[in-house]
């Protein structure tokens, strides 16, 4: 049976192959670089899909089609995008810092890249299989600001600089209601490995088996990411009816792309860690109770292959964070930090503590 | 950071204003003829104030969850709205695929202004007397009404239309002509596939030719 392969099986035939034709050290180096072009490629095919998946999204919520006129059903207009993007002139304004200007969209690139080494694909199937993955995690997210900034510092631009000031302004702050509600799903998995905080959910995912705090820990999580990718209803350093584009005003052809790029890779990445955290990132649905048919519920979801449910639960919220976007007005920059001091902040910190003793009392599934 | 932001909403709103002036009020009271009774009343004015302070903390409190609350209730109304738009696009779309459907399903509104027509009826009667007030009223001189001088059987003189001309290339559309008609005899179609290729072609004469003036009946004509 076809669904009988596990990754690990590839994974290990790739791995006995390679070392048949080449040392060891060699083999070590082939394989790296391979993991990573396989993530980028997959990584990007997503992005694909989420590009053209959110522009359909934006045109059925408003009451329109969205793109259909390149190909069936408009799902060439990416790829029509990409080479429009390609074809342009790349060019730095005038009295810019040229070596920043050019080095902000790579380094912001690089550094949301980074952030899917410890993301655990598959049952075995992990870049970086480590036990302080999602440490690793909150502390990239947090330095996605640096590409940012340098953009817009670097285009002698007020529009970009007030852009990417706010961007500054509204990571840092999100960066701690995301790192509690973070901190609630490790307290309650026991690990900060990805992959025991996806097999501590086998018996259920914790948005179940953790109850409320869970829940408060998942909605605030979700918020919080969409402020740190600067998405709608968070987008300020943008905020393209007062500055223009914020940051990336100056910025065209495909090193514009880039930053549209990383805003959809970011996406994708805050959307993985969501699942991992609170969905049980590959692992089917469980339900955490002990009667035959709840088993056999159990058994049937098994056959419902793992990557399928990656990428539905991180389709799921990628989907949720476009539905925001769709929905809801742009803050004002007072009312963004207002929300996260004086709301998000203090719910998130009374919502650990509560975490904490459902946890000590055994009060979870 | 929960307590500062209580205290914080507390200060604006001046509630914590209330206890330092309840207190000042304390030190002026004065012993009189019953003063023993006026220090009481002042401690137990003291005391109800402490109340009533810790319940407007309770209060502020219990309204800043309100406010969560209802924060949430709010945007998932919106998001509900926004939800059902996205499920039944097929049937709340606005969209018109204009080249597409121009021969099937297009539907441009009635009240849409395209352009003046005057209508005739089956007996190729219009119902424009050339009193030309619309003339007058068009802010751009788009409608020019040529009359003639006929002869009537009963051998009277009477003027009446010959040409009744619309400039459609300097039309705003802005139906003022249509208001200042006396007799209804103009009225705007939704039509909108107006473009042609050269200008002149834009010059209407809207009454047929061969058209006359639709009679009015009589009072005789009226009563039976
Ligand atoms: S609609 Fe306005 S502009 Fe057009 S003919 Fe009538 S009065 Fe003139
Ligand atoms: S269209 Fe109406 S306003 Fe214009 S000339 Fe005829 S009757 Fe008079």
């Amino acid at each position: 049976m076809i669904s009988m392969i596990e990754f690990t099986d590839i994974t290990a035939w790739i791995h006995s192959l390679l070392l048949s034709v080449l040392t060891p050290t060699w083999t070590y180096i082939v394989e790296l670089a391979l993991s990573g072009v396989t993530a980028l490629v997959v990584l990007l095919v997503c992005v694909i899909i989420m590009v053209y998946m959110e522009r359909k999204v934006a045109g059925f919520m408003q009451l329109r089609w969205g793109p259909n006129r390149v190909g069936p059903y408009g799902i060439f207009q990416v790829i029509a995008d990409v080479i429009k993007l390609l074809l342009k002139e790349s060019f730095s304004p005038n009295r810019a810092d040229k070596v920043m200007f050019n080095i902000a969209p790579a380094l912001a690139l690089c550094v949301s890249l980074m952030a899917l080494a410890p993301i655990s694909w598959a049952p075995g199937l992990t870049m970086w299989d480590t036990n302080i993955g999602i440490l690793f995690i909150t502390a990239i997210s947090s330095m996605g600001v640096i590409g940012i900034l340098m953009a817009g510092w670097s285009s002698n631009n007020k529009y970009s600089l007030i852009g990417a000031m706010r961007s500054g302004a509204q990571i840092v702050s999100y960066e701690l209601s995301a790192g509690l509600s973070i901190i609630t799903a490790v307290a309650l998995a026991g690990t900060l490995s990805t992959n025991g905080i996806i097999q501590s959910q086998a018996d259920g995912w914790w948005i179940l088996k953790g109850q409320i705090p869970a829940i408060i820990a998942f909605l605030i999580y979700v918020i919080a990411s969409t402020a740190e990718c600067n998405r709608a209803p968070f987008d300020l350093a943008e905020a393209e009816s007062e500055l223009t584009a914020g940051y990336h005003t100056e910025y065209a052809g495909m090193q514009f792309g880039i930053f549209y790029l990383n805003e959809y890779i970011n996406m994708a990445i805050v959307s993985i860690i969501a699942s991992t955290l609170f969905l049980g990132g590959w692992m089917p649905f469980h339900l955490p109770f002990d009667y035959p048919v709840v088993q056999t519920f159990n058994h049937i979801m098994d056959f419902i292959p793992t990557w399928m449910w990656f990428f539905g639960k991180m389709f799921l919220i990628i989907f949720f964070m476009m539905w925001f976007r769709w929905t809801f007005p742009r803050l004002r920059i007072d009312q963004l930090l207002k929300l996260e001091w004086k709301y998000l902040l203090p719910i998130s910190i009374v919502n650990l503590l509560f975490a904490a003793v459902i946890i000590v009392l055994h009060w979870h599934l | 950071m929960f307590c500062i932001g209580i205290y914080s909403s507390l200060k604006k709103t001046g509630e914590l204003n209330l206890y330092s002036s309840l207190q000042e009020e304390k030190l002026n009271i004065k012993p009189g003829s019953n003063g023993t009774n006026s220090v009481k009343l002042g401690k137990c004015h003291l005391i109800l104030a402490q109340k009533k302070i810790k319940n407007k903390q309770m209060k502020s409190l219990f309204n800043y969850i309100k406010e969560v609350i209802y924060a949430f209730v709010s945007l998932a109304k919106g998001l509900l709205l926004t939800l059902r738009y996205f499920i039944t696009i097929k049937k709340v779309n606005i969209t018109e695929e204009y080249p597409n459907n121009r021969t099937t399903t297009i539907s441009v509104k009635e009240r849409f202004y395209g352009e003046v027509v005057l209508p005739h009826n089956e007996n190729n009667e219009h119902k424009c007397t050339a009193c030309t007030l619309c003339q007058m009223a068009c802010p751009n001189n788009s409608i020019q009404i040529i009359s003639k001088q006929i002869e009537t059987e009963d051998g009277k003189k009477k003027r009446v239309l010959d040409k009744w001309v619309y400039h459609l290339d300097s039309c705003t559309f802005c139906y003022q002509c249509i208001d200042a008609c006396p007799q209804d005899a103009i009225e705007m179609k939704n039509s909108f596939e107006l473009s042609v290729y050269d200008r002149t072609k834009l010059i209407y004469q809207l009454n047929r030719p061969g058209s006359k003036l639709k009679e009015k009946p009589t009072v005789k004509e009226q009563q039976s």
